[in-house]
C-alpha cells in the first residue's frame, strides 16, 4: 500500500506529459471557425453565457473582463439576430453592476421613452390559471418573498449598424444570479403551496396535491419565467487557471439547462497554462491584467459552430 | 500422426500463452485500480450511457445487439468503480423519452431491462459480490407490469447490501424527479399546516405552558416557509435512497447536453465530462483519466 503513492505520482507525472502533448498537438490542428456572419444551418434563439471569476484577480479585474465580454456579446447577438442572451455568474457581480451594464446599452434618450417596457424585475411567477382558477392572485406577501428575481431588459437595435441587410433585432439580456437558480425553484413551490393553503381555507375541501411537470414548467419558464437556453458558453475570466480542471456549471438555474448544448473552450489550454505559470513574480495587478480574457470572438464563433452542427433527437 | 500431435499441442501452447497473458493484463488493471485507489477517490459517479444504437450500426449490428453490448460495459464500468471504492453509482438507463421510440425497441429494451435486473443481483453476481444496493430510481409505474415485478425482486435481493450503491435510472427524467421532489415538499408543508394551523389556536394555552417555562418556539415555525433549497434536495428520489452529492458527470458518444438527467444533482460541483467513445466501447482508459483529474483537482483544492 505504501507502494501506491509514488506509483500513482509517477503516473500523475505521465498523465501530465500526455495531456500537454495532446493539447499541444491540438493546438497545432485546431480549425479556424467560420466567420461570425457565415450561413450556419441553425442558431440558438436563446444563448446563455456563464462567467467563472476567479479569487486570485482583483475585483475591478473581474468586473471589466465581464462587463467587456457582456458588451461584446451583446454586438454579435445584435449582429446575428439572437434574440435572446442570458448572462450568469455565481457571485453576482454581473447583479452589482447591472445598472452601468444598462446605461451603457440603452442609450440615455431612449429610456426615457419608455423605461417600464425595457426595464423589469421577474419574480417568480404565479402558478398556471389552469390550475389554480379559483385562487386569488398572490398576496404582495407572497412576492416579497420570493428570491428568484431576475433582472431582464429589452435593447433596441441599433440603427447604426452597416450591413443592414437583414431586419434590426430587437434583444432581450437577462441577468442571473444563483438566486435565479434553486433557490427560485424553492420560492415558487412556497408560492404555489400558499395558494393551495388559501384554496383549502376558501373551499374546506382537501385533494392529496398533486402537481405535474408541465404546470411546474409553465411556472418556472411560462410568461415570468426564464426560458431554456439552446446554446450554454462557459467562460473563466482566468482561463489558464480554469482549463486546469474539468468545467462546472457554477449553479446555473438546473431546470432549463435540460436540452442545453454546452460549449467547451479548449485550445491554448497548454500556451496558456504555461503562461500562468511563468508570471508568479510580476505582482498581482499586472499578471491579473495579463491573464485575463474576455470572451473572444474565436470563441463565439467556434461555439455557433458547435451548436449550428449538433443532432437533436429528443430521446428518439 | 506426429504431426498432428505436434499441431495439436502447439495449438494448446498458443491457448494457454493467450490465458495466461489474459491474466497478465487483468492482473495489471487490478493493480492499476488499486494505485488509483490510494488517491482521493469521488463519492458518487453518474453515467449518461449514449451511443448504444450509433455502435451498433457502425459495426453492422442489430440496435438490440447494441444495447447488450451496452449492458456488458455497464457490468464492466460497474466493477471498475467498486474496485475504486467509489460509494455511488448512478447510470441512466432509460429516460421517459425514450417511449417514443419505434415500438420494438422498446419492447426489446424492456426485456433486457427485466432479465439483466435479475441476473445483476442474483446470487453471486457482480451486485451480492461487492455487497451493492440497487436503487431503480424513476416513474415505475410507467413499466409493464413484468418489469415492475422484476424491479421489485431485484431492489428486494439486494436490499441488505450497505458497501454501495448503483441508481439505475429508468424511466427517469431529472425534472420529473424535481417536480416529485417539489410536490412532495409541498404536501408535507400543507400537512403540517394543519397541525399549524390547529397549534395557533393552542398558542393561547402556550403562552400559558410558557409562563410555566416551556417554550413554543415549536408553534412559530410556518411550514410553508421551511420550504427551501435544502428541503427540496433532500426529497430527491436519488438522495432520498441514500445517494451522496454527485461528485462527476460523464456522458459519452460526443454529445455535449444533459438530456435531463440530475439536472439539479449536477448543476454545481460536479465535473463535467463528454467523452467521445460510444458507451458499449467505454472502458478502464476512458475512465481512468477521468479519475486522474478529479484528483488533481481535488489535490488542488487542498493546496
Amino acid at each position: 500500500m505504501v507502494l501506491a503513492y509514488p506509483f500513482l505520482a509517477l503516473l500523475h507525472a505521465i498523465y501530465s506529459l500526455v495531456i500537454l502533448s495532446i493539447s499541444f498537438f491540438r493546438h497545432l490542428t485546431r480549425q479556424t471557425p467560420s466567420p461570425l456572419h457565415a450561413t450556419r444551418r441553425r442558431l440558438p434563439k436563446h444563448l446563455s453565457i456563464i462567467f467563472v471569476s476567479d479569487e486570485d484577480f482583483e475585483e475591478r479585474t473581474n468586473e471589466y473582463c465581464i462587463t467587456e465580454s457582456i458588451h461584446r456579446a451583446i454586438s454579435w447577438c445584435q449582429q446575428l439576430g439572437i434574440p435572446q442572451l442570458s448572462v450568469y455568474d455565481a457571485e453576482g457581480i454581473i447583479l452589482n453592476n447591472a445598472e452601468a451594464i444598462r446605461e451603457a446599452v440603452v442609450p440615455e434618450s431612449r429610456v426615457k421613452d419608455s423605461e417600464l417596457d425595457r426595464r423589469h424585475i421577474h419574480y417568480p411567477p404565479t402558478p398556471p390559471l389552469s390550475d389554480y382558477s379559483e385562487s386569488e392572485p398572490l398576496s404582495p406577501k407572497g412576492v416579497s418573498n420570493s428570491h428568484g428575481a431576475f433582472l431582464s431588459f429589452c435593447i433596441s437595435p441599433i440603427q447604426s449598424v452597416s450591413r443592414a441587410s437583414k431586419k434590426p433585432h430587437s434583444l432581450t439580456l437577462n441577468v442571473l444570479s444563483r438566486e435565479t437558480s434553486k433557490p427560485s425553484i424553492a420560492s415558487t413551490a412556497r408560492a404555489i403551496a400558499r395558494t393551495e393553503h388559501r384554496n383549502y381555507k376558501a373551499n374546506n375541501v382537501r385533494d392529496t396535491f398533486e402537481l405535474s411537470v408541465n404546470s411546474l414548467e409553465s411556472c418556472l419558464e411560462g410568461k415570468n419565467g426564464l426560458s431554456p437556453p439552446d446554446l450554454m458558453i462557459i467562460h473563466p475570466v482566468h482561463p489558464s487557471k480554469y482549463h486546469r480542471s474539468p468545467i462546472e456549471l457554477h449553479g446555473y438555474p438546473p431546470w432549463q439547462i435540460r436540452l442545453t448544448e454546452i460549449y467547451i473552450y479548449s485550445c491554448n489550454r497548454f500556451r496558456k497554462q504555461y503562461e500562468a505559470r511563468l508570471m508568479w513574480f510580476l505582482p498581482l495587478h499586472v499578471s491579473s491584467t495579463l491573464l485575463s480574457s474576455s470572451l473572444t470572438e474565436w470563441e463565439f464563433r467556434e461555439a455557433l459552430d458547435q451548436f449550428a452542427t449538433a443532432e437533436f433527437r429528443l430521446g428518439r | 500422426m506426429e504431426s498432428l500431435v505436434l499441431i495439436l499441442s502447439s495449438v494448446l501452447q498458443f491457448l494457454q500463452w493467450i490465458l495466461a497473458q489474459l491474466r497478465i493484463t487483468r492482473l495489471a488493471q487490478r493493480s492499476l485500480l488499486r494505485v488509483l485507489a490510494a488517491g482521493p477517490i469521488p463519492q458518487h459517479v453518474g453515467f449518461v450511457m449514449d451511443g448504444n444504437r450509433r455502435y451498433a450500426r457502425g459495426k453492422g449490428k442489430l440496435v438490440q445487439e447494441g444495447h447488450g453490448d451496452g449492458y456488458l460495459a455497464l457490468r464492466r464500468v460497474l466493477e471498475i468503480c467498486l474496485r475504486l471504492n467509489i460509494r455511488c453509482v448512478s447510470v441512466y438507463a432509460f429516460a421517459i423519452d425514450n417511449f417514443k421510440r419505434p415500438q420494438q425497441e422498446v419492447d426489446s429494451l424492456m426485456q433486457l431491462a427485466e432479465s439483466k435486473l435479475l441476473e445483476l443481483c442474483s446470487h453471486g453476481d457482480l451486485l451480492q459480490e461487492y455487497g451493492v444496493k440497487l436503487n431503480v430510481i424513476g416513474r415505475k409505474t410507467l413499466f409493464p407490469d413484468s418489469v415492475q415485478a422484476a424491479v421489485r425482486k431485484a431492489e428486494d435481493l439486494t436490499k441488505g447490501n450497505n458497501r454501495s450503491i448503483l441508481n439505475v435510472c429508468m424511466p427517469y427524467s431529472s425534472r420529473d424527479e424535481m417536480t416529485t421532489a417539489v410536490e412532495d415538499c409541498i404536501r408535507e408543508a400543507l400537512a403540517k399546516d394543519v397541525d399549524y394551523f390547529t397549534a395557533c389556536v393552542l398558542v393561547d394555552l402556550s403562552i400559558l405552558l410558557n409562563t410555566l417555562g416551556l417554550t413554543r418556539t415549536w408553534f412559530r415555525d410556518d411550514p410553508i416557509e421551511g420550504i427551501t433549497e435544502d428541503t427540496i434536495d433532500s426529497h430527491l428520489m436519488s438522495v432520498k435512497r441514500g445517494s451522496p452529492p454527485l461528485d462527476i458527470l460523464i456522458r459519452t458518444s460526443g454529445v455535449k447536453r444533459l438530456s435531463d438527467f440530475m439536472l439539479w444533482q449536477c448543476c454545481e460541483n460536479t465535473q463535467l465530462h463528454f467523452s467521445n467513445t460510444y458507451w458499449p466501447d467505454f472502458g478502464l482508459f476512458d475512465f481512468v483519466p477521468i479519475i486522474f483529474e478529479w484528483q488533481k483537482s481535488v489535490s488542488r483544492l487542498h493546496s
